[in-house]
């Protein structure tokens, strides 16, 4: 049984414990601290404030009743209230009992709470990376042009180097695959960014849907390392220098090409062959590269002119085998062009837009590690997969003290706010606002109501009668005495109750007075509260008139003559009441 | 002569017969003509005293009558010293070589040219080892009428040295057990030791090698190469030049960017170990960070055959 009798007397008591527990942080560091420590981020994103972090805790320790650290969480920590961002209801999470919490018609909650606890406000059954709670205005980034960023990224087509067999039939050489492997890891990082946002997007809608998925660290990701808003000039100022040679290298592409035509003719054209085969023009840089297949075309040619008997055949055979390496060097010229063009346009016009990316993506990072808690020992490259994602917020800047002299009140709004949020599904409302209030527990108990009063209870009201009294000379003679003429009831008078609850919120005692003044009625009893109606029943003592001195049958020459006084007389009542405080109940926004 | 008379003689010589070799072989009527070729040098003989002389690499009425003509024109001295000496060739393993050494140059009739990798036997009949993609042309070689050059079709001194004999289907499908070819030597001027000097005759079981031990090859296009063993049973896909390929259980080298194990025109080579023992057949890479290799006896089980 649940008694406030001794509330008073800890009040001071509680205050005294108001603030978080310092058990608490020993907990936060295990559940979330170390996941950065392990993954080597630093600063680790964090709440900073002791009783967010109270909150923080009990919330994980709420869905992780049987872990031992949670076992011994105190209860007199900040109160810890949440809003339910899928089912839009508050409802107690640590600290008070629930009947200390009262909700209106609109589920808007006043916490009752001792003076100088604090009352710290989640929404829970939400996605953190997706949405914040705030209670003033919300700015919200907008997405950058990723999607421009992306396609520049996607014209530049797989890495050229491949694994090869290696005769030597005028493929790409190891300098000039150099040249192109230098840029492509150059633009790598870069590419990271559009690919990473993507990647970003898909986990929060992971999240949001509640799929198994996991994250890595931009940091993580292969050929990524290099990359941050910190080392984004760096980055650029090596690919502009690891492009540069690429706008005066030869991949002796004309040079493939006039190959590939020639072997795309009429073996039995020889004269043709020959005059294309002349008219191959071949500089210093290309007569090393492209050398030998001019040697081995030209004895081939040769062997076509003197009509041998596997002339026609080596020829064919030869030009097959030359297409692949051929082409390699056509493909690499191309390559080497897009990344021109894609460099050029990074080191310009696409640079603020892989910018913005990138910081975004970074400051996702910092939301995503300040959202979880798991007890999986982490390393460095580890992933954070969607359960260790806490589906709550805490409200960081609505924690409301309670004062005792004022009911204190806040706004809260969930709102969508990423700037993902174009490329993410939601399935909560983009915007709900709440709000939630506080005030001191003894104070709220104290029930003022006006009641109806029902008694058997009467006032009587006396009068002067006549009555024979004949005389021997007037046997018709009257006389008038005093008789109780009526009687004034009391029930349906109204009367103002104030009720203190004995047990829970439902049974309490009440003591009241009649609001006539001109006849005083004062109750006593207990209370039977039913949501905004209460039911009182007990004594009653109210004032009614008597006789002063007189009797009735006393003889009085008129009514005037009655002499009366009042007096205190006790009854049963029973009352009906709605709260005052329960007024706002009705106003249903 | 004083040494600055006899480098402007030397250099005036020079041009006189370039161009009157370049002019000779322009005409239509002199396409056919016999080569001329004369080494102009310029010898030290003591105390400041130098002398030009003239070197004859083709024995030839052209030749001949181009000196006269330069002696006659007074652009060399009249008693200048002429010596015979003939053809002079290439000595890399890029060159025609004689004798014929596993690493040096190899190529079908037609085609790129890769290494011979070793010289084996069976029974009294030697063979030159090498991969298919090289002398076989991946399966489009004809087995006993294609011949193998060395160095190259359409080199200098280019000459056929063997026959294509046999060599391991590649296959496009599931994969490949190894690239090998080999082909029956035509010629007698053949050297077992490797182009480097090295003499490799026993082989290193792949079983062996572990990840971590040093290897090496010689390639014509590379020379000696050293690497680290990464994996012995490998999967591998190559891109060659009629398609790509998978192997199985390869063994894979490692080496740094900047100092590749192989690069195009090695493939065929013989890798072997710190003790000169034969490891495997090269057969493919990215020309900076990895290599791939046949283990060599897996090669010459097939083609039972004993390494030379």
């Amino acid at each position: 049984m649940r008694s406030y009798s001794f509330h008073l007397l800890f009040i001071l008591l509680i205050a005294m414990f108001a603030s978080a527990d310092p058990g608490v942080d020993a907990i936060y560091t295990d559940v979330h601290d170390d996941v950065c420590t392990d993954m080597g981020v630093s600063p680790c994103p964090r709440l900073d404030d002791p009783d967010t972090r109270w909150a923080f805790v009990s919330m994980w320790c709420e869905q992780h009743g049987a872990d031992a650290r949670c076992k011994a969480l105190p209860q007199n920590g900040p109160v810890v209230i949440a809003f339910s961002h899928d089912t839009k209801r508050w409802r107690v999470v640590r600290g008070i009992d629930h009947d200390d919490v009262e909700q209106d018609a609109n589920g808007v909650p006043t916490v009752h709470a001792g003076t100088g606890r604090k009352v710290v406000a989640v929404a829970e059954a939400t996605n953190p990376l997706l949405y914040v709670t705030e209670a003033g205005a919300i700015t919200e980034t907008n997405s950058p042009a990723v999607a421009s960023v992306q396609a520049l990224f996607d014209l530049l087509g797989p890495a050229i180097t491949k694994l090869a067999g290696l005769a030597n039939d005028g493929r790409l050489q190891p300098d000039e695959e150099a040249l192109v492997t230098a840029a492509e890891d150059a633009i790598k990082p870069l590419q990271c960014i559009p690919e990473h946002w993507s990647r970003t997007a898909d986990f929060i809608t992971n999240v949001e849907k509640q799929r198994a998925t996991d994250y890595v660290l931009l940091v993580n990701q292969a050929g990524c390392n290099s990359i941050s808003t910190a080392t984004f000039d760096t980055v650029l100022t090596n690919l502009r220098t690891n492009v540069m040679p690429l706008r005066t290298a030869d991949f002796c592409s004309a040079g493939a090409a006039s190959f590939l035509e020639l072997f795309d003719l009429d073996p039995t054209k020889v004269p043709a062959i020959r005059q294309k085969f002349d008219a191959i023009q071949l500089n210093n840089n290309c007569r090393n590269r492209l050398g030998q297949l001019h040697q081995v075309t030209g004895a081939a040619l040769q062997a076509l002119e003197a009509g041998g008997p596997n002339a026609v055949r080596n020829w064919e055979l030869h030009g097959r085998g030359s297409q692949t390496p051929l082409r390699t060097r056509v493909n690499a010229a191309a390559k080497a062009q897009k990344l021109i063009t894609a460099a050029d346009e990074l080191l310009d016009t696409k640079k603020d837009d892989t910018k913005k990316a990138l910081d975004q993506i970074e400051q996702f990072e910092r939301r995503l590690l300040a959202s979880v808690a798991t007890t999986t020992v982490k390393t460095p490259q580890s992933s954070i997969t969607q359960p260790e994602v806490v589906d709550f917020i805490v409200v960081e800047d609505g924690i409301i003290p309670v004062a005792w002299e004022k009911v204190r009140a806040r706004t809260l709004t969930v709102k969508k706010s990423s700037p993902f949020s174009e490329k993410v599904f939601a399935r909560r409302p983009d915007s709900i606002a709440t709000s939630y209030s506080a005030d001191v527990l003894s104070a709220s108990l104290i029930d003022m109501s006006v009641a109806a009063t029902f008694t058997q209870m009467a006032s009587p009201v006396y009068g002067a009668v006549s009555e024979p009294a004949p005389t021997e000379a007037n046997p018709n003679a009257t006389r008038n005495v005093i008789a109780k003429v009526d009687d004034e009831e009391r029930s349906g008078m109204l009367a103002l109750f104030v009720s203190y609850p004995i047990y829970r919120r439902v049974l309490g005692v009440e003591v009241g007075a009649g609001t006539d003044t001109d006849n005083t009625a004062l109750y006593a009893g207990l209370s039977w509260r039913l949501g905004g109606f209460r039911l009182g029943f007990g004594s009653t003592w109210q004032q009614v008139k008597a006789l002063d001195g007189q009797a009735v049958g006393t003889v009085v020459a008129t009514k005037e003559d009655i002499k009366l006084k009042s007096e205190l007389a006790s009854s049963w009542y029973a009352s009906f009441s709605f709260s005052l405080g329960s007024l706002s109940l009705f106003k249903k926004e | 002569m004083q040494r600055d008379d006899a480098y402007n003689t030397h250099d005036r010589a020079l041009e006189f017969l370039r161009t009157r070799y370049v002019a000779d072989k322009t005409l239509e009527s002199a396409k056919d003509s016999e080569d001329i070729q004369i080494a102009i040098a310029v010898e030290e003989i003591g105390d400041g005293e130098t002398r030009v002389v003239l070197r004859v690499q083709t024995d030839n009425e052209a030749t001949w009558r181009a000196i006269d003509e330069m002696r006659g024109a007074g652009v060399v001295p009249k008693d200048a010293q002429v010596e015979y000496i003939g053809r002079m060739y290439g000595l890399g393993p890029q060159d025609a070589v004689s004798p014929i050494q596993p690493g040096v140059s190899c190529a079908p009739e037609i085609g790129p040219s890769g290494t011979i990798g070793c010289f084996a036997r069976r029974g009294d009949v030697p063979f030159l080892v090498s991969a298919n993609h090289v002398i076989a042309q991946e399966n489009n070689g004809v087995v006993g009428a294609d011949g193998v050059v060395q160095p190259l079709a359409g080199a200098f001194g280019v000459r056929t040295i063997a026959v294509l004999h046999d060599f391991e289907p590649l296959s496009t499908v599931g994969g490949n057990a190894m690239d090998g070819a080999i082909a029956r030597l035509t010629i007698n001027d053949i050297d077992p030791r490797l182009f480097s000097g090295r003499r490799i005759a026993t082989v290193r079981p792949t079983t062996t090698l572990v990840s971590g031990n040093r290897v090496f090859k010689f390639g014509q296009m590379s020379g000696e190469r050293e690497g680290i063993v990464l994996s012995t049973i490998s999967n591998i896909s190559l891109e060659m030049r009629f398609g790509t390929y998978a192997f199985d259980l390869h063994i894979e080298v490692s080496s740094p960017a900047d100092r590749p194990f192989s690069i195009a025109g090695d493939s065929g080579a013989l890798v072997y170990d710190e003790m000169d023992r034969a490891v495997g057949i090269l057969i493919g890479g990215n020309q900076s960070t990895r290599s791939y290799v046949t283990p060599i006896e897996r090669v010459l089980g097939r083609f039972e055959l004993t390494l030379m």
